[in-house]
């Protein structure tokens, strides 16, 4: 098996011994029908197109964080601003989709590039002051963030955009809604659109980008050793800029699948940061950066969300389900050290079952096929 | 006669693979005892189940006659043995004295630390032994040749009198490497036992009483030096004959492939003019070597010719075309190629394969690229498989390894692998033979030369003086920034060359 895909396995496997302890000790009675609802209940209820759905819609903004935080650190830089830029791209896509009528395609596909755009620049902004003053980007990512936060505060009152009887934004139009086609209604209540299929392409492409294309190489190579880049007549400061763009640039997508779902999402002015963008570090470091693991681990965080609101159903507070996917986190990322652990534990394991029940004679392990 | 040291019969197996199989080691007391191999002999396993570090499988051990069984380096340090380790271990920023005490700290009621005790007993023993290094001096701010005589300090402040040296000259310069030999000679006249780990084997005739071989985990024989040669301890050591002065027909040189005239360049980090109006050539058919005592301005030369440093001013030409203001990529396409000094910084990229690696500068080409934006996987590998092949490079996972799973020798060897198939007609050459044994220098000399007779030419900047005289057709003295001799190698003796070297000889610079 891959050693990532155990190391992340691990983790989650001890992520749910911790919960269930912990839910042991807090109602002992309820211990495990509270596992059940969680792990489990969301597939066997009556309402089951209902939940696996919403699980899925509200897994494609995250997964495509979890790509573009990846993406950044395969190329060491640590993109900490996803919040931000999706937030930008987020009320961009907004902006287009209440304020210009546009007939159907069209007009989502263009709230949609307008989200990239500006996700991008907000990216970009950091790649360059990194590549060229040498500033840190995680400070710039952080300033950034809370800059986009307050523009967005401030444009959010723009006429026409805000709804000031109910604090929020209109909704965007029809036109600019995410194509459902009739997934909608294949998982009946649930509002799931293409949004999956786009966050899997973007998923590919940027696997497709690091490892077949000559751009990859680089900045996969500049990322590793840029002194070794630098030697090599790679153009460093380029890479930076490009890099951080391309990782703002699908953070701003994530931010246009959050608010242009038929869902009822409305942008309010009270918001300052999307969740969604911290969510990708989380969903970025279970799948050890791999654009294919983010599908993955984006889906498992979004169905554990789904599956804690059943466990309220128990009388368990939704809480338990962040807490299980923060111990998750912690033990991903302490992985290489976990895996060791467990190979050890196994061959203690095998070496104990093997003193206990020592194989006498050419035992017959197969039987009854 | 009594032994400070017996391993008798030790076996360490990492899974399949035996590093030690059935060493009998034995250190006379107060004698110089080398231990001479190759890389990956299995010395500094064996070195490390003496100080605790394994255990082995086999075998036992005695020190001082009494059988011991040491199990971790504290028990190592209780039997007074000491080890200077090639990668030293101190805390840049504390100060001589600190890192000497550290983790053995004298206190005063058990709470604060007795520095000045400390400082006293420090200062006395860097006196006794004339190491002239201040207990106050902070770590970061002291040479390595400095910060090596702080390690041996702390072993002797432990009162360690079996002192190993791990490779001990691997990064010191010549003169750091004379007063160190003069150290350990002198430690062996106090009665302190020394056992010496290294593949030089110049240095080994020089200090070492008795020398012990190992090659591929297997002892090979104890010798005694004054009855022994250079090229006896290499072929055992190696298990064939080793050619010392490599063979090489007089150069003829051709047309003026690289000019530099008067360059100078400023070190960034300190802001002084490192190279100082430096003009020369570089023509077909030869190996030019710049030599000098390193921090001369070498570093920086190279670098600024490679283009990672900028010109403060001068003119780089290569096959006539000027390639001064012109970026790194435009110097590899007009005809340069460059083993770097630094191999791990900026030689590869550890965390990409070595087919990755062998296409490092190259991997945009036609050959390589579709367009320029799609990498052919295949013919990367196929030209990486093929170039392995010829260079020898030797990895545990074939083209698929790891740049950073592969020994120092191999590193180098897929450097240079990299850059003759380039086919450069300049090829820079830094310390290409640093911290090699025997045998990798011999493959790699063979190789410049290879490239010079192919009609091209080799600028080789060497510290080794063995090197320079017996590789280079043409010398290029550098010192402070300047080149104050250009010599005919074959009229020059190693004398001359020192004197030149150290700035005694034109230019009218003092010995210092």
């Amino acid at each position: 098996m891959n050693k990532y895909l155990k190391s992340s396995l691990i983790a989650i496997g001890l992520g749910f011994v911790l919960a269930f302890i912990l839910m042991l000790i807090l109602r002992p009675t309820q211990a495990f029908s509270g596992m059940y609802y969680l792990t489990l209940g969301s597939f066997f209820s009556r309402n089951w197109t209902t939940y696996i759905g919403g699980a899925i819609t509200k897994s494609a903004p995250i997964i495509l964080t979890g790509v573009s935080v990846g993406f950044a650190f395969r190329t060491g830089l640590f993109n900490i601003g996803a919040a931000g830029q999706a937030l930008v791209g987020g009320f961009t896509a907004i902006a287009i989709g209440v304020l210009v009528p546009m007939p159907a395609p069209w007009h989502w596909l263009v709230a949609v590039l307008g989200a990239v755009a500006a996700g991008a620049l907000w990216g970009l902004i950091n790649g360059y002051l990194k590549a060229q003053f040498n500033v840190n980007e995680v400070v710039t990512a952080i300033m950034m963030n809370y800059i986009g936060a307050i523009i967005v505060k401030w444009l959010i009152k723009m006429p026409g955009i805000y709804e000031s009887s109910y604090t929020r934004t209109y909704r965007v139009l029809g036109t600019a809604n995410t194509p459902t086609l009739g997934l909608d209604l294949l998982f009946d209540g649930s509002n799931l659109d293409i949004g999956i299929f786009i966050a899997v392409a973007i998923a590919t492409l940027i696997w497709f980008l690091l490892n077949k294309t000559t751009l990859g190489y680089e900045l996969k190579a500049v990322g590793f050793n840029k002194d070794a880049a630098q030697y090599a007549g790679i153009k460093y400061k380029r890479n930076v800029v490009i890099s951080m763009a391309i990782s703002g640039a699908i953070a701003g997508l994530a931010g246009a699948m959050i608010y242009l779902s038929s869902s009822n999402v409305n942008m309010r002015p009270y918001i300052l940061l999307l969740p969604e963008g911290y969510d990708g570090i989380s969903v970025a470091l279970l799948a050890h950066s791999n654009p294919f693991g983010a599908i993955l681990s984006g889906l498992f965080i979004s169905y554990l969300r789904q599956g804690s609101q059943l466990l309220q159903l128990t009388a368990y507070d939704p809480e338990i389900a962040e807490l299980i996917i923060a111990v998750i986190i912690y033990f991903s990322a302490l992985s290489s050290i976990l895996v060791i652990y467990f190979d050890k534990w196994v061959a203690k394991f095998k070496e104990v079952r093997g003193k206990l029940f020592p194989p006498k004679t050419p035992t017959a392990p197969k039987e009854g096929k | 006669m009594s032994y400070a040291i017996e391993m008798l019969g030790i076996t360490k197996r990492f899974g399949t693979l035996v590093a030690n199989d059935h060493i009998d080691f034995q250190v006379e007391t107060g004698e110089i005892h080398a231990l001479l191999g190759e890389n990956g002999a299995g010395k500094s396993t064996l070195m490390s189940i003496l100080f605790g570090l394994y255990q082995p499988d086999e075998g036992h051990i005695r020190v001082r006659g009494n059988e011991v069984v040491i199990t971790d380096p504290n028990v190592a340090n209780e039997l007074r043995i000491g080890m200077v380790h090639q990668h030293f271990k101190l805390v840049d920023v504390f100060t001589v004295t600190q890192n000497i005490i550290l983790g053995q700290e004298p206190t005063k009621g058990g709470i604060f630390v007795d520095i000045k005790a400390a400082r006293n007993r420090v200062d006395e023993l860097s006196k006794q032994y004339h190491f002239d290094v201040s207990p106050d001096a902070l770590i970061r701010d002291i040479s390595v040749g400095m910060q090596q005589r702080v390690e041996i300090l702390k072993m002797l402040y432990r009162d360690a009198d079996i002192l190993i040296f791990d490779e001990p000259t691997a990064v010191l310069t010549p003169q750091e490497i004379e007063g160190l030999m003069k150290i350990i000679k002198d430690f062996a006249k106090h009665g302190k036992t020394i056992v010496l780990i290294s593949h030089k084997l110049d240095e080994i005739m020089a200090v070492a009483d008795r020398c012990t071989v190992l090659r591929k985990g297997k002892m090979i024989g104890t010798v005694d030096i004054k009855d022994t040669s250079i090229e006896k301890l290499a072929e055992m050591m190696v298990g064939r004959k080793v050619v010392f002065t490599t063979e090489k027909t007089p150069a003829q040189p051709g047309a003026e492939l690289m000019a530099v005239h008067h360059m100078s360049v400023i070190e960034p980090s300190t802001k002084k003019r490192v190279v100082d109006d430096v003009s020369f050539n570089v023509r077909k058919g030869e190996i030019v070597c710049i030599a000098g005592v390193e921090g001369n301005g070498q570093s920086q030369l190279v670098k600024a010719i490679a283009g990672l440093l900028p010109f403060e001013s001068g003119i780089l030409k290569i096959l006539g075309q000027d390639l001064t203001e012109k970026s790194i990529r435009d110097r590899w396409e007009g005809g340069l190629g460059h083993i770097p000094e630094d191999r791990q910084k900026y030689g590869l990229v550890l965390d990409y394969t070595l087919a990755e690696n062998m296409v490092l500068n190259q991997y945009y080409y036609p050959q390589f690229s579709k367009n320029g934006m799609l990498l052919d996987q295949a013919a990367i590998r196929s030209y990486a498989e093929a170039k392995v092949a010829k260079f020898d490079v030797r990895s545990s996972n074939g083209i698929e390894a790891t740049a950073r799973s592969m020994s120092g020798g191999n590193q180098q060897k897929a450097i240079l692998a990299r850059e003759i198939s380039r086919d450069p007609s300049v090829l820079i050459a830094v310390q290409p033979t640093r911290g090699l044994d025997v045998g990798a220098i011999e493959f790699i000399h063979k190789n410049l030369i290879a490239h010079r007779d192919a009609g091209h030419s080799v600028l080789l900047v060497s510290l080794e003086l063995d090197e320079v005289m017996n590789i280079s057709d043409r010398i290029l003295v550098m010192y402070a920034g300047r080149i104050v001799a250009d010599l005919v190698t074959s009229d020059t003796s190693v004398e001359e060359l020192g004197l030149y070297m150290l700035g005694a000889k034109k230019g009218g610079v003092a010995h210092e």
